[in-house]
């Protein structure tokens, strides 16, 4: 009986001392995290212990850590296996995150019109080999390259005149041309594919009313689109021509705020729009001009309109050479409006009015 | 984009024409480390061990670059652009931004956004001395705090941590291929940024226990400028073509017993035009008849 509790004591501990070694796995949290495990991501939106944070920062990073990186191992865990090679492997899913691409996807390419034909046609490229066998010279000769041309030219060493053939013609120079000729058809046709893909994808990003001699399908579409919407219903009346297409809304999506939500949001807009107002001075928006500048060069050039701000003593000597010859001038401005629009002032002499 | 009207003359050049051209599945996004004119010690330092951290997906660049970013990003585009990079850090110092490092993305050879962070508290790779992480495995990322969702700033800046450091997208993981571990904690004003070795250990259960072992680089970062993209660039950018997306299967479903099941759908039948009248060879024939093959 002794000897049965020594020996059950004896592998309890045994058991105890084992279940220490194998730790748990096990990890408490309020709210559950979510996981993004084809990217081995996890997120914790549980709240963070600031105090605790702020007393001791290194052990309670590490051990908020430990325990997410725990819980993601688990997830991780948990999914399918297999063996690649000898290696127990896992099989990641694809990750959910949305992330930008590095480039934009690749858009169709045309069809060149040798494509075009073989697809009609139904011909398939059928892989040729890297040599052929020349009963000629009885050796493999390679389909290109400089080994095929020293082949052709054993081959071709000599070449028969035929006996009508003028005096002056050298047989050899008019194959020379003649391959010149065919390299050249070559790049000709390989420019007009590419100036026809060019066409197209010019037609697709900015279609202008500007007139053209040739105009393309998508210029001509929407001409008439433009047209049809050209009245003061804007087209809602207008019946369609025989074959046109609706056109569905293109353009910018308008965004709306949400009526109800974030209501420091609505205050900072609403003190935004009378801040505009109560200004005197226009807000600068550089980034606006600096676009404006690039896409329309010189349309934000002073052109004369409007006030220029000068000193008092500018303006009194402006005004004191200013013949008033039949302009409408006012006190500052004129049709082309104070001095801007004029030739600059020489120095030292009368100037002379506005001869306009 | 220009469409490009000279042949690349060596096969070699046409390899690598084709490797820039834009794929429907991406690569993984290779990154430009750069050093700034006025970088100072820590901020460089921090450079380095981010290009540590992401070898071969990344280059670095050791001479000073005079470049303002925040003011002027052509230069760095123009980088990026050559060499075909998508990803960018650039440090800087002055006495209004100490310790200065900006991380960046581009998209479509045009800035997308970027973020300038302050770097405090830093602790290099070098300055912690223990073994580290086999350079090219792929980190696991945990971001806590609630910030990360709720606001906008911390929310962009979680999708370019996730995209700077995520590493390889692979299929299949070893078991014992889960050897790092990147943490950032966004509390207090500030992101906590630490990284450790995954030490596994058993537990009773299939999935082990795991200890963390600090091997740095670790950083407070304080998030100062940002540029970020606007909405619709944002969306844009974050288009994937119909090819790439997983391809719905349609009229399959299982049953009870795990057998595939699929619907037919038939058109209406015309009953008029019934066929109840069997043909000679399905006919059952009460006596047969005699063949007209003779003996």
């Amino acid at each position: 009986m002794m000897a049965a509790s020594i020996v059950q004591n004896v592998l309890l501990k045994a058991a105890e001392d084992e279940a220490e070694k194998l730790k748990s796995i096990q990890v408490d949290k309020v709210v559950e995290l979510e996981y993004d495990l084809g990217n081995l991501l996890a997120y914790d939106i549980n709240d963070l212990d600031v105090n605790q944070l702020r007393s001791d920062k290194e052990a309670f990073l590490a051990n908020l850590s430990r325990d997410n990186v725990q819980l993601l191992i688990n997830q991780i865990f948990q999914l399918p296996t297999l063996k690649v090679d000898n290696e127990v492997v896992i099989k990641l899913p694809a990750g959910t995150t949305r992330l930008p691409r590095a480039k934009p996807a690749p858009k169709e390419k045309a069809l060149s019109k040798w494509e075009k034909y073989a697809k009609e046609k139904g011909i398939t490229q059928r892989k040729k080999s890297k040599a052929t066998w020349d009963e000629e010279l009885k050796k493999w000769v390679p389909r290109f390259g400089y080994k095929k041309a020293l082949a052709e030219k054993e081959k071709n060493w000599v070449v028969e005149v035929p006996g009508n053939a003028n005096d002056g013609m050298d047989p050899i120079a008019l194959r020379k041309t003649k391959k010149q000729e065919s390299v050249a058809k070559n790049e000709l046709q390989r420019l007009r594919n590419i100036s026809a893909r060019m066409q197209k994808s010019k037609a697709k990003s900015k279609i202008s009313l500007e007139p053209t001699e040739r105009p393309t399908a998508d210029q001509l579409n929407r001409s008439v689109f433009i047209a049809h919407t050209a009245t003061a219903s804007v087209g809602k009346f207008q019946p369609n021509l025989k074959e046109q297409k609706p056109v569905l809304k293109s353009g910018q999506k308008r965004h709306f705020d949400p009526l109800v939500g974030d209501l420091k949001k609505e205050t900072t807009k609403s003190l935004d729009i009378l801040d505009k107002l109560k200004n005197k001075k226009p807000k600068l928006d550089i980034e606006k001009a600096v676009n404006r500048e690039l896409n329309q060069p010189g349309s934000l050039d002073y052109k004369g309109k409007g006030i220029e701000k000068k000193s008092k003593t500018q303006l009194k000597k402006d005004l004191g050479k200013r013949k008033h010859k039949g302009t409408k001038d006012k006190k500052f401005g004129g049709k082309k409006g104070g001095s801007a629009g004029r030739a600059p002032a020489k120095k030292g002499g009368k100037r002379t009015g506005n001869k306009n | 984009m220009s469409v490009r009207i000279t042949k690349p003359k060596t096969h070699r050049g046409k390899r690598m024409l084709a490797k820039r051209e834009p794929k429907i599945i991406e690569l993984s996004k290779k990154a430009l480390m750069l050093r700034g004119a006025t970088a100072s010690a820590t901020s460089l330092q921090f450079v380095k061990d981010l290009h540590a951290i992401k070898r071969t997906q990344s280059t670095y660049f050791g001479q000073k670059h005079p470049f303002n970013p925040f003011e002027d990003v052509k230069p760095i585009e123009e980088l990026t652009q050559k060499y075909d990079l998508s990803l960018f850090a650039f440090c800087s110092h002055n006495k209004k931004r100490a310790n200065n490092v900006i991380l960046g993305r581009i998209f479509d050879q045009q800035l997308l956004d970027m973020i300038e962070f302050g770097v405090e508290q830093f602790k290099s790779l070098t300055e912690i001395k223990n073994s580290k992480v086999m350079e090219g495995t792929k980190p696991c990322l945990i971001f806590s705090g609630d910030v990360w969702h709720q606001n906008e700033e911390y929310s962009k800046c979680k999708s370019l941590l996730i995209d700077f450091f995520r590493g390889e997208s692979v299929e299949q993981v070893r078991l014992a291929g889960f050897e790092h571990a990147l943490s950032f904690t966004a509390a207090d004003g500030k992101i906590f940024l630490r990284s450790y070795k995954i030490l596994m250990t058993k537990s009773g259960t299939k999935t082990p226990h795991i200890e963390l072992e600090e091997i740095g680089p670790s950083a407070d970062l304080v998030i100062r400028r940002t540029k970020l993209a606007s909405a619709d660039l944002f969306k844009r950018a974050c288009r994937t073509p119909s090819a790439a997306k997983p391809k719905k299967v349609k009229n399959m479903s299982k049953d009870v017993f795990g057998s595939k099941l699929g619907r037919i759908h038939m058109p209406r039948q015309d009953y008029r035009k019934l066929q109840v009248k069997r043909g000679r060879a399905l006919r059952t024939e009460k006596t047969p008849k005699k063949s007209k093959i003779s003996k």
